[in-house]
């Protein structure tokens, strides 16, 4: 197996595992370190995908600045430990199994079929990279050219999402209005 | 890059409005504000309010007129937009007529609400509008990305208006329960649209379409990976329609949000989210490998969804919480007629033309809820309901009509909605669901009645409240549009199926 592959499970792995931190864990700054960790492994697996400038974007705006403010957040709230130590609701021990069957189930599955559908598979490209991928893929050129011409829509939307969501936030938080003083 | 703005005039003039009233309100609106010393502000919210009511409301109905007379050009032929981001003209047309419309009946119920309850309105109208651009694009999306980022779009703004009155635990909770089901449900929507881009290479919903109907039948991992992102947009999607069992957040949110909010999320987000719906699983290319399975995920939660609702909603005391459960059953009614997937135009149009129908049904029955909802005085329960007939003949008619619509009587337009339904079930040969959910539309004709029966046949045990007529003509506007549209359809239902056929053709 070529080691760019191997390196892609290891990091594939590893960022399931943050995951698995971020849920299980009781501490919130141990679940933010999870969530760390998964953004980084990310990270790897875009580089490795050859996604250089989104590799770059999810280490820089992620990884960095939106981790900063979860973990300002984690911080301002100062909640007492004593208010960690809640045990896993009941339904866990009913889900988490369920989950883990589930998943078993999947994997049991897809293995049978990669059994018997094996040329699928020969037929995927060891370096990652799809043969249609066009020249210079994952560079920042082709990226904001794609951004700008083809997704030129979605980008747009997403900044009126943006300001929507800014809206929501404000009309949340905001005090000017009787509901605050009455309750 | 050849676009012609003409054909996304309804999102543009609903932009407008939005910039509008942001800067209208922001005008208005301290920025310290927000940091507290809140005492100087507060006496002014009742003229703000009525500002906003007004651009808003002016606005919405521009914003219709706009569309109604310039989009019509539009509806000749529908064309493909910015590389594939939207599909615009066409029966689309008829589509996001119906969103607006939705929109405009939803502003005219908050108008009252608004004032009644102290909400702070220019917020309240600018979600909504928010809300209802995402519908709009949501219908015309025509690749996974913009069907995404409108769904984002339109739920975004609803999680905020249903926790606009967090201080009240209620909503708190209601709030929060949707907030995170709802990222849950996008989150296996994403997964979904993630296996499937990663099997055919592309976004757009047509390439993906004509990928799945060339995979073949027999067992292999594309047809395992494929089908699996299927499923996982159908889970996804399955959640903003709440079937079973992915309604969990439903009765809480729809209880817990203020009545025009829940009015709009049961009528115009359902409507959206069942459009996308036809449109990957009902289109006129057949899924040979696929078929079989969704016909048999289609008609069993479905049919689990028709049990459900009806069943619960029997024992509920509180009428909204009732109309949640019967939103569910009537979420399931829609995605029964999907279930022998035979790809024909008739099935998409006879759950357009429910949807639809649905819209007037739905905001009759919350416009009484909210036409005798005053100040502290909330009107929810069956016992709210006890009696009022005398003294508010008009509102118990009304009532009286959207409950027989709801349940499927002549002459309403729930019933022709229904005979449609049926009749696709009965051509697809599925005559043991049909029986089923026959059976359980008479279940559900008991709390139906019921509601009538409360209003005009007992006496009620304190006096009825008196409520403050002000600032009522908005909201009988609103009752009295939809009455005349459920009753004339009902009688009359062959406008209705044109413009779902209109809208079919384009989905399809």
């Amino acid at each position: 197996m070529d080691f760019n592959v191997i390196m892609y499970i290891f990091f594939g792995i590893v960022s399931i595992a943050g995951g698995v931190i971020l849920v299980g864990a009781k501490h919130p700054i141990r679940g933010a370190m999870g969530l760390l960790t998964t953004m980084l492994a990310l990270a790897a697996m875009y580089a490795q995908l050859h996604a250089h400038t989104i590799a770059v974007f999810q280490v820089i705006i992620y990884a960095g600045a939106v981790m900063v403010l979860i973990v300002y957040f984690i911080m301002l709230l100062d909640i007492k430990s004593e208010d960690y130590a809640k045990p896993f609701s009941k339904f866990f021990w009913f889900g988490a199994p369920l989950l883990l069957f589930a998943v078993f189930y999947f994997i049991f599955k897809l293995s049978m079929v990669i059994k018997s559908d094996g040329a699928f598979f020969a037929t995927l490209n060891p370096s990652l990279v799809s043969p249609n991928a066009p020249e210079a893929f994952g560079g920042i050129k082709i990226f904001s050219k794609e951004l700008l011409t083809k997704y030129l829509f979605a980008f747009e939307f997403v900044s009126t999402l943006l300001f929507a969501a800014i809206v929501a936030v404000i009309a949340i938080v905001q005090l000017d209005w009787k509901g605050k003083s009455n309750e | 890059m050849n676009f012609d703005p003409i054909f996304l005039i309804g999102e543009f003039s609903l932009v407008a409005l939005i910039v509008i009233l942001t800067l209208v309100d922001a005008m208005r609106k301290p920025v310290f504000a927000l940091l507290g010393s809140s005492a100087e502000i507060t006496p002014d919210i009742e003229s703000r309010n009525r500002q906003a009511t007004w651009i808003a409301g002016i606005g919405l109905v521009i914003v219709a007129a706009v569309y109604f007379i310039f989009g019509k050009a539009t509806s000749g032929e529908s064309v493909s937009l910015l590389h594939d981001s939207l599909r615009a003209g066409g029966g689309v047309y008829i589509g996001k007529l119906a969103i607006i419309g939705a929109g405009i009946l939803t502003i005219l119920l908050s108008a009252r609400y608004t004032m009644a309850q102290s909400i702070p309105a220019a917020d309240y109208y600018l979600l909504l509008c928010f809300s209802l651009l995402g519908a709009l694009t949501l219908i015309a999306a025509e690749n996974f990305l913009m069907i995404f980022l409108s769904l984002e779009m339109m739920s975004i703004p609803i999680y905020a208006l249903v926790g606009l009155k967090r201080y009240n635990s209620r909503v708190g909770e209601s709030a929060i329960k949707y907030l995170l089901l709802g990222g849950l449900s996008s989150a296996f929507l994403l997964l979904g649209i993630s296996f499937i881009y990663g099997m055919t290479g592309t976004l757009v919903v047509n390439d993906v379409l004509t990928h799945l109907s060339q995979v073949s039948q027999t067992v292999s991992s594309e047809m395992l990976l494929m089908g699996l992102g299927l499923v996982f947009i159908f889970v996804g999607l399955a959640f903003k329609v709440s079937l079973v069992p992915f309604h969990a957040w439903t009765p809480d949110v729809y209880e817990g949000a203020a009545t025009p909010v829940t009015s709009f999320m049961s009528v115009a987000v359902k409507l959206a989210a069942f459009a996308v719906i036809l449109k990957i699983f009902a289109g006129s290319l057949l899924f040979p490998a696929f078929d079989p399975l969704f016909s048999r995920l289609f008609a069993f939660f479905a049919l689990l969804t028709i049990i459900y609702g009806n069943s619960v909603a029997i024992v509920q005391k509180n009428v909204k919480r009732m109309l949640a459960y019967s939103s569910i059953a009537h979420a399931g009614y829609m995605a029964l007629a999907l279930a022998p997937m035979g790809h024909n135009i008739e099935a998409v149009q006879a759950v357009l033309f429910y949807g639809i129908g649905y819209i007037a049904m739905n905001m009759l029955a919350f416009g009484v809820l909210v036409y005798l909802t005053y100040r502290d005085k909330y009107c929810e329960t069956l016992e709210d309901l006890t009696g009022i007939a005398r003294k508010y003949p008009g509102a118990a008619a009304v009532m009286s009509v959207a409950m027989f619509s709801l349940g499927g009587l002549p002459p309403a337009v729930g019933f022709v909605g229904k005979v449609q339904i049926f009749l696709q079930l009965i051509n697809g040969k599925f005559y043991a669901t049909a029986v089923i959910a026959l059976l359980f539309s008479m279940v559900a004709l008991y709390f139906y009645i019921n509601v009538i029966v409360v209003m005009y046949m007992k006496e009620p045990e304190a006096e009825v409240a008196n409520i403050d007529k002000k600032s009522m003509l908005p909201v009988w506007l609103t009752l009295g549009f939809s009455t005349l549209f459920i009753l004339i359809l009902g009688i009359l239902p062959s406008p209705l199926m044109e413009w779902s056929l209109e809208w079919a053709k384009m989905l399809f």
